[in-house]
Formats: C-alpha cells, sequence, structure tokens
C-alpha cells in the first residue's frame, strides 16, 4: 500500500471523522487523539483504503471502538486511584510500584474484556489466589464444574495474548 | 468471542484446568509431564499459555488485595457508554471563532484561540493570554466580570476593581480575585489555578474554598481542592513559547504540544506512560518530537502533513 493513497485517504475523510468524534467525545484533544488512533489502525491492519467501500462507516466502527477503550482505561485508572486513596500510609506501594500496578491491572483488564464478571472472579481467584475450585465455586456460589468452564473460557483469552509478536 | 482455538491449544488449556483444579495434582502433574513428551506442538502451545499468564498476576499477588477490584467493576455495556458520551456532547461545539487581535471586536464574544497564543485587552483593561487551544467566554456586567474558560489555559492580568470581582469559571469550579495576576488550565476532568501575583482564591460549587498566594497553586477534581507543593511557575512557561516539563506522562506532553500541531497527533498506548522531563519549543512542534524522540524509546513517523504517529521504537 502505498503512502500517497493512504495521505490522500486521510485529507478525505479526517475532517469527516473529526466531526463525527467531537459529537462523541468531550474534549477536542481526545476527538483529536482517537481520529489518530483510528487511521493508526488502519496502517496496522494494511488495509488498502481503495477497498473499503464504505469509508466513513468503517472509520465510525473503528472510533466507536477506540472511544469505547479509552472510556474503559479511565474508569479503570479512575476506580484504582479510589482505591489507593483509602490505603493506610504502611500499605501504598511505591511511587514506582503504583504505576507498574497500573499497568498491570490495565493489561489484564485487556485480555479478560469480554468475559463475563462471573468468569472474571473465577480466574482471578485461581490465578491471584490459587483457590481450588471446590473453595472457588463456594464463594461465587458455582459447581466445581462451572467454575472449570469459567477457568477454560478465561485461559483461552490468556492463551490467544500470548502469542509471539 | 470465547470460541474454541486448535485442538492442542484447547487440550494445553484443558491441562491447566485440570491441574488448577485443587484435587489430585500429584497424578495431573505426571499425566501433563507425558503429554508434554509426546510431541513438540505441544510444548509451544503450553509454553504460550504460560506467556499469557505473564509477570503482570506476580506483581498484582503481591499488592494490597483492594487494589484488584476495579478488575471486577459491573460491567458498563459498550450501547449505554456511547450514549451517554453522545449526551454530554462537545463543549463550545458551535462557538469556535477565529480571534481578531483588535480588542474590541472581542467585546462580548468568545474567544478561542487555534495553533498559536494571543494576549488581548478586555474591555476593563485586564490582559488576557490565551494558549493555543484555547476557549473563553466573556461576560462583564456591572457587579461581576467572568470569565468561563471552556478549553485549554489562560493566564489573566486583572486590572484592579474594588467593586467588581473577576471570576475564572471552569468545568470543576472558579478562581476569583480583585487585582492580581494568576493561570487557570483546564485538563480533561481536572482545573489547575496557579497565582503569579498577589492572592487569588478558588472554591467548589460546594462551597469549598482556598485562599492562595504568590506562587501557589491547587488542583480543583472532583470535590475537592488539593494544594500543589513544590514550584509551579513552569505552568506559565507557555506565555514565553516554551513547554517546560518536570516529570509528566508523554500523553500529557503531546496533549501539551497538540494545540500547536498541524494535523493529527496520534500517540500509541504502549508509549502513553513514558515519563518526561524537559523544556520543548511550542511553536516548532517537529523539533519538540524530535527532541522527545531522541530521549525516549519512542519513533515519529509522519505520514504526509496530517498525521503523525507516536510509538514504541521497536
Amino acid at each position: 500500500m502505498s503512502s500517497s493513497k493512504l495521505g490522500f485517504f486521510f485529507s478525505e475523510h479526517r475532517r469527516w471523522l473529526l466531526q463525527y468524534l467531537q459529537r462523541q467525545v468531550r474534549h477536542r484533544a481526545d476527538a483529536k487523539d482517537t481520529a489518530a488512533e483510528t487511521f493508526c489502525q488502519l496502517l496496522a491492519a494494511k488495509v488498502d483504503p481503495e477497498t473499503i467501500e464504505q469509508p466513513r462507516a468503517y472509520l465510525s466502527t473503528i472510533a466507536r471502538r477506540l472511544v469505547f477503550d479509552r472510556h474503559r482505561r479511565r474508569r479503570l485508572e479512575q476506580a484504582y486511584l479510589e482505591r489507593l486513596a483509602l490505603l493506610p500510609e504502611e500499605l501504598a506501594p511505591s511511587p514506582e510500584d503504583r504505576f507498574l500496578l497500573l499497568e498491570a491491572l490495565s493489561a489484564i483488564d485487556r485480555v479478560l474484556t469480554d468475559l463475563p464478571l462471573v468468569v472474571k472472579k473465577a480466574f482471578l481467584l485461581s490465578q491471584l489466589d490459587g483457590l481450588g475450585y471446590a473453595e472457588i465455586g463456594r464463594r461465587l456460589e458455582v459447581s466445581e464444574r462451572t467454575v472449570g468452564r469459567y477457568m477454560t473460557q478465561a485461559l483461552r483469552q490468556c492463551y490467544l495474548t500470548g502469542a509471539q509478536p | 468471542m470465547n470460541r474454541e482455538l486448535d485442538p492442542i491449544a484447547e487440550q494445553a488449556i484443558a491441562w491447566l484446568v485440570r491441574l488448577r483444579s485443587g484435587r489430585d495434582q500429584a497424578r495431573q502433574q505426571a499425566a501433563l509431564q507425558v503429554w508434554l513428551d509426546e510431541n513438540p506442538a505441544h510444548i509451544r502451545a503450553w509454553e504460550q499459555l504460560q506467556r499469557g499468564l505473564g509477570n503482570h498476576y506476580e506483581l498484582l499477588r503481591k499488592a494490597p488485595s483492594s487494589l484488584r477490584e476495579p478488575l471486577v467493576q459491573p460491567e458498563l455495556k459498550r450501547r449505554d457508554v456511547l450514549r451517554g458520551l453522545a449526551g454530554l456532547g462537545l463543549l463550545g461545539g458551535g462557538l469556535w471563532l477565529g480571534v481578531h487581535s483588535q480588542p474590541g471586536q472581542t467585546l462580548l464574544a468568545d474567544l478561542s484561540t487555534g495553533s498559536e497564543r494571543r494576549e488581548l485587552s478586555l474591555p476593563d483593561g485586564s490582559r488576557l493570554n490565551l494558549n493555543a487551544g484555547s476557549a473563553v467566554d466573556v461576560d462583564f456586567t456591572a457587579e461581576r466580570r467572568l470569565l468561563t474558560l471552556r478549553q485549554g489555559s489562560l493566564v489573566v492580568q486583572v486590572a484592579a476593581d474594588r467593586n467588581r470581582p473577576l471570576i475564572v469559571r471552569t468545568a470543576q469550579g472558579e478562581a476569583r480575585a480583585l487585582g492580581t495576576r494568576f493561570l487557570v488550565e483546564q485538563q480533561a476532568a481536572s482545573t489547575h489555578v496557579m497565582v503569579l501575583e498577589h492572592a487569588v482564591q478558588v472554591s467548589l460549587p460546594s462551597g469549598a474554598r482556598l485562599d492562595l498566594q504568590e506562587g501557589q497553586a491547587a488542583l480543583l477534581q472532583g470535590n475537592r481542592i488539593e494544594r500543589l507543593a513544590g514550584e509551579q511557575r513552569y505552568r506559565a512557561d507557555w506565555l514565553d513559547g516554551h513547554l517546560s516539563v518536570l516529570d509528566e506522562p508523554l500523553a500529557t506532553v503531546i496533549d501539551a504540544l497538540r494545540p500547536y500541531h498541524r494535523g493529527l497527533l496520534g500517540v500509541s498506548p504502549q508509549v502513553r506512560d513514558l515519563r518526561v522531563q524537559g523544556v520543548f519549543p511550542l511553536d516548532d512542534t517537529r523539533r519538540s518530537l524530535t527532541a522527545l524522540a531522541e530521549t525516549l524509546p519512542i519513533r515519529v513517523d509522519r505520514y504526509g502533513p496530517w498525521l503523525t504517529l507516536v510509538g514504541p521504537a521497536n
């Protein structure tokens, strides 16, 4: 795909996409950033712009997902900061660890993103606390068999993330 | 979404599911070893699964357990989020006017800047400096002087008027002064106020107040006012055309450069949180980005004049 083709595609749809995004998000900087990310995804996917039949529908689908992801990340960050603020001084992680922990949370959140809440809970009880299925089942009020099924669902997502780049 | 993977991957997962059950651990271990020895493809699948369960979890395991809770917040429905966001609209969406440098023309009009800073005179003789990408509504009456900062950052040198306080209002709260010079900066979910001369009072809609003296600064966020420690005067350095960064994430630095940049400027999530220190020219974002790329593990790719992307170096 030639970069001039892409350049042409950008200049043709940039204005429309920005206007579309400005209706979706509150901040102009956010809209600009999301527009750039949308084109980024197009680049990463190595899509030939000439093969896109409905560019606006295509761009807005990508953009909406990005807006959602961004919102999700903010929400995670907010919840994390609130919990940090509640910790007593002696338990609070060092500034460096605070940052690394947020990164870890965000990475795990992305992996587990589309799983049902109860599946995430079961998986984290096994993965972080090393609990057996009997105990997890008791806490979540489901059978051991069901816990096993939840684990399978979560581990499929983990397996996909483990693919070599 | 959760569809089956190839058969060997499914087997590797099934082994781990059995191993984690907490029953017959020793026997499961031995049987797993046999399966792994059968075929190198089994080992590869097992390794991929282990990589997917990487170091992130180790860090979280050692942290206080309340810090995991953000992972299991009740889900938002994608639809609801998008509807909610659309409802908020874009602040001042219809009000983006170019600024005319003649002060007379700006009377009662909304002021906004594009990719340049502006210095303006207000009707009372106050001097207003607007950073690039900023927007302000001016509403002066016989009782008060109100500036509503919609976006961006301003510094105002307030002409003394004992009877009419000058108020700068943002999404979070207000800063009020009689005669002084101060900075107000509207950020994504917070407001910075920094006093350059004399004193300013900041307040929240809830009624909470704080007096700031020369050189002091505060952050207005949610329902609290937080006094900021340390030297904060660098926040006004954009007045001289440069951006001073003590220790901020790259995303914040790019946000500050963006209004000065022509075209779209994107930052990849992988490099968003890199910490930055330095002084960067605002009027030449190309040079600023080059300087960033020299000190951080990032690369800057330009796709024609409309799109510049900042991503990881490798």
